[in-house]
């Protein structure tokens, strides 16, 4: 068993609209793989389907072999994969601390414990100053997640898909919105924290996809019109007309 | 990142310190429940007491799910009669079997129906939060309360189900005759509701319920279901308040059907909010506010339900941290040092707010006078004010002090903002 994740002919449409035509998409056991495409494509929409927010119209999602097609997000999630949001979805109220305590409760066995304080868990605490170190909060650790700076909410937000202790990642637009060295200090991070683990990221940054990506997908219109290294996503005429052509000339 | 390696190891060190100073509040608490019987020593004042640490317990409860989880339940009044209830028919069976089971254990059977019925409503309920929430346990609450009429030998008819907290004779020394051995009661269940309570909001799932507040959604990717976080925050919650509705039994040896109705889950919903859902205490606060206004004031004013809502709007549109929320800043406020120079300010806004409040209670009880109670005459006294309400004098009276100090308070208001604002530039510097 090579990939991690198979998505097989897999389609949902919303009423009579289509938005995800039939997509085909393997991830590689370790590898870095970078999904981007237009806006409104779908990309957002195929991550909703594979962590189980919405139901798939048809198809098939395999994780490691089990298909998991229409499962509820918590059953995939301790399965192995997590996910991270495009739109920031953190606890506000709750300080960095109980936001991460939250995250690693599962993967930790305490699972709706009410006989002992969170705080007396050892391997709770220990755990979460580890990420706290990490993802560079440690100096926010007792401060409530809404008064967070928009790189440090980002920064949390892949903490609690971390946190959850999945090997396969799905992070959406993790940099979306971030200056130029935020997004680089945000890259390293990833780099970092996702070591080891099978990674799927939307991405719009061009610069930032071909320095990380192992693969790279394109999905236009709800289909994958090409799948390859870096190099071979470049040179594919396809994929130049639909979309990079575009985006090259913007950034010359 | 030398600030972060700084800070890790006083990190470490809180939680012992406040391991300690978290322990003090609780002994202060049971030394203020041991000396309140002693200031308050006639019998309709402990029984006053009585009330108000049921109240509290009750309002606790309720804040489990409106505070901790986010949920806006119509029903949580069920929970309390239907513990009472079951309370009230354990010790009418357990006295005429014989059986001398201890008197001050009898909320732990009440507790306990009320948690398998909580589990179960929790169950019905705790699909989806928010408006779907509040629906069906308005829903439920109805049904059970329909249902009751439908079982008179059980819930009584019009007069209710009586009986004697005696029956079960005497145990820890005391025969449970006088109001203050039921305060002993009410006293020690406060104390270990309030601490069950507390140590809950600490554990795992309390977190998990404040995560089901925050954003129930994302819980669900982090390998929790916000359902069984409802319905287990659901069922704690109604284990509690049938402690509370037991001792309610217990102290009024009798239970109407009127306990378990939308009066009773509608006063706690007002006790909890007005007291402030966002700090432990807060409903404790609000038990006893509203529980006196509702003892003294429904004596004295037939307003009364009146001044229940003035307040309760007041809080949702001026202190949504409730009253707890208003001591808490006067707190900040005393430890800020900058309140001798705020003081001046804060008198004027105060008497303002006074003569605002004295317009309203003025313009209240002329109106039911005028109204309701016509038939008393159109003489009163309000307040040590003589008043009448045939004459234009009361009325303008009011309106001069109720639209005299709207229209002074905005710019006092408004000065205030700007000193404080001056000040806190003033600390930066
Ligand atoms: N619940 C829904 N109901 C109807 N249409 C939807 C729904 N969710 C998404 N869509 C539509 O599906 C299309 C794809 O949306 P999606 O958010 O997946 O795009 P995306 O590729 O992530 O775009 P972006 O780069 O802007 O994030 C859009 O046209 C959107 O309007
Ligand atoms: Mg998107």
């Amino acid at each position: 068993m090579t990939n991690a994740l198979e998505i097989k002919d897999l389609r949902k449409s919303f009423g009579p609209v289509e938005i995800i035509r039939g997509v085909n998409l393997d991830l590689r056991k370790g590898e870095r793989h970078a999904l981007i495409g237009p806006n409104g494509a779908g990309k957002s929409t195929l991550f909703h389907l594979i962590s189980g927010r919405i139901t798939p119209t048809s198809g098939q999602i395999l994780f490691d072999g089990k298909n998991i097609a229409g499962h509820p997000p918590a059953e995939i999630v301790r399965a192995g994969l997590s996910r991270s949001f495009q739109i920031t979805n953190i606890f506000p109220q709750m300080t960095v601390t109980e936001n991460l305590r939250c995250a690693v409760l599962w993967k930790l066995g305490h699972r709706y414990t009410l006989l002992r304080p969170t705080s007396s868990l050892k391997d709770v605490a220990a755990e979460c100053e580890r990420l706290l170190t990490e993802l560079g909060l440690t100096h926010r650790a007792h401060d409530t997640a809404d008064s967070l700076t928009y790189p440090e909410q980002r920064a949390l937000e892949l903490g609690l898909a971390v946190a959850s202790g999945a090997n396969t990642l799905l992070l959406d637009e993790p940099m979306a919105g971030m200056s130029h060295s935020e997004t680089d200090a945000a890259l390293q991070l990833i780099m970092k924290v996702t070591e080891g683990k099978t990674l799927l990221m939307v991405e719009h940054d061009m610069g930032v996809i071909f320095e990380m990506a192992d693969r790279i997908s394109v999905l236009v219109y709800g289909e994958i019109i090409a799948t390859g290294t870096p190099e071979e996503i470049r040179a594919n005429p396809a994929v130049q007309e639909a979309y990079l052509g575009a985006s090259e000339e913007d950034a010359a | 990142m030398s600030v972060n390696a700084a800070e890790t190891p006083q990190q470490t060190s809180t939680p012992q310190k406040s391991g300690l100073i978290s322990g003090l509040p609780w002994v202060a608490i049971a030394v203020a429940l041991a000396l309140l019987p002693m200031i308050f020593t006639s019998n309709s004042m402990i029984s006053t007491l009585n009330y108000l640490g049921t109240m509290a317990i009750f309002a606790l409860s309720y804040n489990v799910l409106l505070g901790q989880t986010g949920l806006l339940s119509l029903g949580h009044g069920t929970f309390f009669g239907l513990g009472g209830f079951i309370a009230t028919h354990a010790v009418l069976h357990m006295a005429d079997a014989g059986w001398n089971f201890p008197l001050p254990l009898v909320p732990l059977i009440g507790a306990a129906g009320a948690l398998v019925l909580g589990f179960f409503g929790g169950w019905l309920a705790s699909g989806r939060g928010g408006m779907p929430f509040a629906m069906i346990t308005l829903g439920l609450a109805e049904l059970v309360y329909a249902a009751a009429a439908l079982f008179p030998s059980i819930y009584g008819s019009e007069e209710g189900i009586s009986m004697d907290r005696m029956d079960l004779g005497a145990s820890f020394g005391m025969d449970y005759g006088p109001t203050l051995d039921i305060y002993v009661i009410v006293a020690v269940w406060f104390l270990i509701c309030a601490a069950l309570l507390y140590f809950f909001s600490k554990t795992p799932l309390g977190l998990l319920a404040n995560s089901v507040r925050d954003n129930a959604e994302r819980v669900e990717f982090i390998g929790f279901s916000s359902k069984r976080v409802r319905m287990l925050a659901y069922a704690i919650a109604a284990a509690i308040a049938g402690v509370a509705g037991s001792l309610a039994a217990l102290n009024f040896e009798i239970m109407t059907v009127n306990e378990l109705g939308a009066a009773t889950s509608t006063l706690v919903l007002l006790m909890t909010y007005i007291g402030g859902t966002k700090h432990f205490f807060g409903p404790v606060l609000g038990a006893i506010v509203i529980g006196l206004m509702k003892i003294w004031l429904s004596d004295i004013s037939s307003a009364w339900m009146m001044y229940f809502g003035l307040l309760f709007i007041f809080v949702v549109m001026v202190q949504p941290a409730g009253l707890a929320g208003i001591l808490m800043s006067g707190v900040t406020l005393m430890r800020s040092g900058t309140f001798k120079m705020q003081a001046p300010l804060l008198a004027l806004i105060g008497l303002t707010g006074l003569a605002t409040l004295v317009g309203i209670i003025v313009l209240t009880e002329l109106a039911y006078r005028a109204g309701l109670d016509a038939g008393l005459g159109p003489q009163m006294t309000v307040l040590w004010l003589p008043l009448n309400a045939t004459s234009v004098l009361s009325w303008g009276f009011g309106f001069v002090l109720v639209a005299g100090g709207v229209l002074t308070m905005r710019p006092l208001l408004d000065r205030l903002d700007t000193l404080r604002h001056s000040l806190g530039k003033g600390e930066m510097a």
